[in-house]
């Protein structure tokens, strides 16, 4: 039987259904995301799980207990808050010791723990500082210890980095791997941003109104999207009907379905050049609409046959002058074009 | 250059609005206050310097006994306010928005409800022959046999009725300063309410508390109407005795009343360090 189970369960609020009979299951020590839009009900299935919220229906498991109604308290569920919501009157050491004092523990043994917890976040030297007077990646730190101190069977994360600027978003999502690893505490991890969810996941459940859309390994989500929502909202996938990519490629294909291609496994040369498309991929014409610069990557949108398709070139390939309205030959690998069943 | 223009403008504009308000505060706050200090200090002929009036201010049991009086019910009062407002407030930030709002309008209005018509009230219902007083009588209860209320628990009663509005209107902000989850996460952790409370919740609106048992207590010190209304000249108050020294009908001794309200002055300032220094104790987090 898996740690953590959540079977069937259900959160109105005010007869809006935002949890709909979700259901999945988390092994122990495993690190996953709950992935979706805003609104999805992420927070809420947090909440449900620490006890924040009542469920309407449905159960949750957690190590061969029984907790859909027990006290916040009683769960050994810990949380981070997006907000931090870190006590202001108390030094970064009270914060971090609160847990183990609620619990009746006598000081010596809380100071060697906390000591250990300010080592393991690298927050040595800020013992005495108050939260305002730390920035916002050290006050995610404290929260971060805080809830990891009283060990809890899991650890809830809600979006703990997104009041972080880029960088430091970065450095601690890695650090919270590592920590993970190291104390092989079991964490769900909400976030917003695909990126974020495929660097630190172990596994990843995309939700979608209220239930899960797809779950499984960072790479299977990404190279498999399961249904057009999840192609949309991992990776940004060129998604087009079954009608429209027939008059693509000049085809019939055998499904009427929706289907799905990632922007970098297209080719994209300028016209003429490469010779002609192979049996395994399609060659087709278009003409530049727009460019993007992200980074390492140039986003082109290109338009054909009135069909808009993205495609994703490494920053060093090509000439960035492709201008608009510049034509160009687009070539599909076949195996890469994945047909979506929802 | 423009920048530099735009800024001059606006200190000059902020300025200009300030300064009514500077006028007030001279003309009507501290133009008073030094007014009264130097008179504090001068013979009753107001020509000789002296610390007579001090002396004197000091050492009359008489006065000495309106100034205790005056501290204890004011201190008493206060904290009886503070402590039921504290409730009262709390449980009207539980209640939904629509009924906070009108609950709040309601204390709004009786928090104005203060001076002589709030003792003319209290006389109504609660006097010698008071409504209540002689309904109860009639049933045959004997409440109020004990309860006089031209006494010290009647003046009591009075400030704390006074009192009690302002405290809670006082109270009800502060304890939106307490973040839903810092409750969430104390529980999380393993608090208890109570634990919450000892915790952060009371640490957090301490300087809340504190300033406002600073506010309700020089409210007290410087009741006068409704004091002098429901008890004339009868209890011996501070600030009733003040009040007969300008417009005594006897003999009024003006540099006498700058003395005493002088000394008046003093308590709150002192009221305000203490209370000052105590949330220093209790949130070190605050500078
Ligand atoms: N206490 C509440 N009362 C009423 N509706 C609520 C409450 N909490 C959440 N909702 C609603 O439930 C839905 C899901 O909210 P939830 O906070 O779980 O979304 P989310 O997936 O966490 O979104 P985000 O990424 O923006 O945080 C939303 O439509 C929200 O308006
Ligand atoms: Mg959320």
């Amino acid at each position: 039987m898996s740690y953590l189970i959540i079977d069937k369960v259900t959160k109105k609020f005010d007869g809006t259904v935002v949890l709909n009979e979700i259901s999945l299951a988390v092994e122990r020590g495993e690190l996953v995301t709950l992935l979706g839009p805003s609104g999805c009900g992420k927070s809420t299935l947090l909440r449900c799980i620490a006890g924040l919220n009542e469920v309407d229906g449905g159960r949750i498991l957690l190590n061969d207990r029984d907790i859909t109604y027990l006290a916040p308290r009683k769960r050994g569920v810990g949380m981070v808050f997006q907000s931090y919501a870190l006590f202001p009157n108390m030094t970064v050491y009270e914060n971090i010791a609160f847990g183990l004092k609620m619990q009746g523990l006598k000081g010596g043994y809380i100071a060697a723990r906390v000591k250990e917890m300010i080592d393991l976040v690298g927050l040595g030297g800020k013992e005495k500082s108050y939260p305002r007077e730390l920035s916002g990646g050290q006050q995610q730190r404290v929260a971060l210890a805080r809830s990891m101190i009283v060990e809890p069977d899991v650890l809830l994360l809600d979006e703990p980095f997104n009041a972080l600027d880029a960088k430091i978003r970065k450095m601690l999502q890695m650090e919270l791997k590592n920590i993970q690893k190291k104390s092989g505490m079991t964490m769900i991890f909400v976030t917003h941003d695909q990126e974020e969810a495929l660097t630190i996941s172990d596994r990843i459940f995309v939700i979608n109104e209220g239930r899960v859309a797809q779950s499984g390994k960072p790479l299977e989500i990404y190279s498999q999207p399961a249904s057009e929502f999840v192609a949309r909202f991992i990776g940004n996938f060129n998604v087009l009907k079954g009608e429209e990519f027939e008059r693509l490629v000049g085809e019939p294909l055998i499904s009427g379905k929706s289907l799905a291609i990632r922007p970098e496994v297209i080719k994209l040369s300028l016209n003429g050049e490469n010779g002609k498309g192979h049996n395994g991929s399609w060659r087709i014409k278009g003409k530049v609409v727009s460019v993007f610069l992200k980074g390492n990557i140039l986003r082109y949108r290109v338009r054909s046959k009135d069909c808009i398709l993205d495609v994703d070139v490494l920053n060093n390939s090509l000439d960035c002058s492709l201008n608009y309205d510049t034509s160009v030959d687009l070539v599909i690998p076949k195996d890469e074009v994945k047909v979506l069943n929802l | 250059m423009r920048a530099k223009w735009a800024h001059i403008s606006k200190n000059l504009w902020l300025t200009g609005a300030l300064f009514p308000l500077a006028v007030m505060i001279f003309g009507f706050e501290l133009l008073p206050i030094m007014g009264m200090l130097i008179d504090s200090f001068r013979t009753d002929d107001g020509n000789v310097w002296t610390l007579g009036q001090y002396i004197t201010a000091l050492k009359n049991p008489y006065y000495l006994v309106a100034i205790k009086n005056s501290l204890l019910i004011s201190l008493l009062s206060s904290f009886i306010a503070i402590v039921v407002a504290a409730f009262v407030a709390y449980f009207i930030t539980r209640l939904k928005p629509k009924s906070q709002e009108a609950v709040l309008t309601y204390v709004n209005l009786t928090a104005n409800f203060a001076g002589v018509p709030l003792a003319f009230a209290y006389i109504i219902m609660l006097g010698n022959s008071g409504l209540f007083t002689i309904l109860f009588q009639r049933w045959g209860l004997d409440i109020f046999s004990e309860f006089d209320l031209y006494s010290w628990s009647g003046l009591v009663l009075v400030y704390v009725y006074f009192q009690l509005p302002l405290a809670i209107l006082l109270l009800y902000p502060i304890y939106f300063e307490i973040k839903e989850q810092w409750r969430e996460a104390a529980h999380l952790l393993g608090a208890s309410d109570m634990q919450f409370w000892l915790q952060v919740g009371l640490p957090v609106i301490m300087p809340g508390l504190v300033g406002t048992f600073s506010i309700l207590f020089a409210n007290a010190m410087g009741a006068y109407a409704t004091a002098y209304a429901l008890v004339g000249s009868n209890y011996n108050l501070l600030s009733v005795r003040i009040g007969a020294l300008i417009s005594g009908d006897v003999y009024a001794r003006p540099h006498l009343a700058s003395a005493l309200a002088m000394l008046l002055a003093l308590s709150l300032i002192a009221a305000m360090l203490t209370n000052e220094y105590m949330m220093r104790r209790i949130r070190r987090d605050l500078k």
